[in-house]
């Protein structure tokens, strides 16, 4: 029996439904399997630098089970401190003197000039490529003879070849840092009357967050501010000259000078090569906890006001009724 | 403050006692000791890579840099990317300059008759039998 034109469309719609429903599911599994692959292929390192606006405390970020830092969740003061010596210095692969010069090449490069070296404390950019000094040389941010160490020629792997610790300079700035602990200042970098060094506006988070690690790194390393002790040179590569300062200043810089795409940058070139982090530039908030005695509530961001649909229908509502009145 | 700059590949020590040390440790990083040390890099960085003979306030400052910057070289020490010879009677007593000799990644010695200080990039080598390498 022939179909009747009602029955011919009910079976048209009923295929467009189907047609509908299927469309409908392969969106969804599409969608479904984005979120999966970014979700589990996200950067386990990056988390926010987000601070607050008034403190410049950065915010706490708990780091997910299985990832680099999993073991440092809930931990403050001495124990964080002590885990994270435990993290960083697992599976570490330091690298001798010589050849942290071409890790160097790759880790200081600009993130905004394209193939040149970002040079500490005066910023100039230089062509990477070694060339004996010449261009850039090696600079211990914490300085050598401040790491209690014997010896730092281009075959040696110590404290004193560490890449966290290195950057490249410009040669004569090398010269007027030279060991110089850091000092109070504004603008550009230059010694200061105390017998310390101003690193510049646009550096002094980053060096503060390198000796952060280097004291973390290595135990046997002491932040201060006396400043007795940061003047004494008696004791140069001696154990009982390593330290550094001057901390209270460190502990403002790192706040007023964010963490930087350059340093994430930097951060995972030396993690490729020498399979260790600095985790102040993953994990900002960790300083906090560890020197300046925070606990982690006063880390948590607070939670914004959740505007629903609903109280926006009723705004609207209530808006109109009263203009309608 | 001014000061004369020779250039040569070797250098007469004449006999004294002479220290080889990071021209940053032994200035004082007093206000006096500390203008003596920006001249002598401002001078020395004229020409970075050769064997300079500097005289400031008549002290003579026989200087060169190493290779790459900080380190440690044949035990003399350097957070500034150079080196220095020094007779030591030229400081004694003065207070811009420290007076321990004994400390830190220092090298002295003693020559009762001349010996040739002489310099190809980066190494020092003294007639004595002192050598620093530092690339």
């Amino acid at each position: 029996m022939a179909k009747s034109k009602v029955q011919k469309k009910i079976e048209k719609y009923q295929k467009m439904s189907k047609t509908k429903l299927i469309g409908t599911l392969v969106v969804l599994l599409i969608a479904a399997f984005v979120y999966i692959y970014t979700a589990t292929n996200e950067d386990p390192f990056t988390y926010s630098s987000e601070q607050d606006a008034e403190t410049g405390l950065y915010y706490y970020h708990y780091a997910d089970n299985g990832t680099y830092y999993y073991q440092a969740n809930d931990l403050v003061g001495e124990q964080l401190k002590s885990q994270l010596n435990v993290i960083i210095n697992n599976g570490f692969a330091g690298i001798d003197y010589g050849d942290v010069r071409y890790v160097l090449e790759d880790a200081d490069l600009s993130t905004i000039y394209a193939a040149k070296l970002w040079n500490i404390y005066d910023g100039e950019l230089v062509d990477p490529i070694w060339d004996s000094g010449v261009s850039w040389a090696r600079e211990h941010v914490w300085p050598n003879s401040r790491l209690g160490v014997e010896r730092v020629g281009n075959t040696d792997t110590n404290q004193a070849s560490d890449a966290h610790n290195l950057r490249a300079i410009t040669p004569t700035v090398n010269s007027s840092r030279s060991n110089r602990f850091y000092s109070d200042g504004s603008g550009a970098a230059t010694t200061t009357d105390d017998g310390g060094y101003y690193p510049g506006d646009e550096h002094k988070g980053d060096v503060a967050r390198i000796l952060f690690y280097m004291a973390t790194m290595y135990d046997f390393l002491t932040l201060t501010d006396d400043i007795n002790v940061l003047t004494n040179e008696n004791f140069n590569y001696e154990l009982e000259g390593a330290n550094m300062g001057r901390l209270s200043l460190l502990l403002a810089w790192h706040r007023e000078d964010p963490v930087s795409e350059f340093e994430i940058n930097r951060n995972n070139v030396i993690f490729n090569a020498q399979a260790n982090r600095n985790p102040f530039i993953d994990h900002p908030e960790y300083v906090h906890l560890i020197w300046e005695d925070t606990s982690i509530e006063t880390l948590i961001k607070p939670e914004e006001p959740i505007e629903t649909a609903f109280s926006d229908i009723w705004k609207e509502t209530s808006i109109l009724w009263i203009s309608i009145s | 403050m001014e000061g004369d700059v020779y250039f040569m590949d070797q250098y007469i020590l004449k006999p004294s006692e002479y220290v080889i040390c990071d021209p940053a440790f032994i200035l004082l990083k007093t206000k006096e000791g500390d203008a003596i040390y920006q001249q002598l890099i401002k001078l020395f960085y004229k020409a970075p890579n050769s064997f300079q003979h500097l005289v400031i306030e008549d002290i003579s400052f026989y200087m060169f840099r190493n290779e790459g910057g900080d380190g440690i070289f044949d035990g003399i020490g350097t957070d500034s990317g150079t080196f220095v010879i020094v007779d030591i009677a030229q400081i004694k007593s003065d207070s811009r300059f420290r007076q321990d000799f004994t400390r830190g990644k220092i090298k002295t010695f003693k020559n009762n008759d001349d010996v040739m200080a002489s310099f190809e990039p980066f190494d020092l080598n003294i007639s004595n039998g002192i050598h620093i390498h530092t690339e």
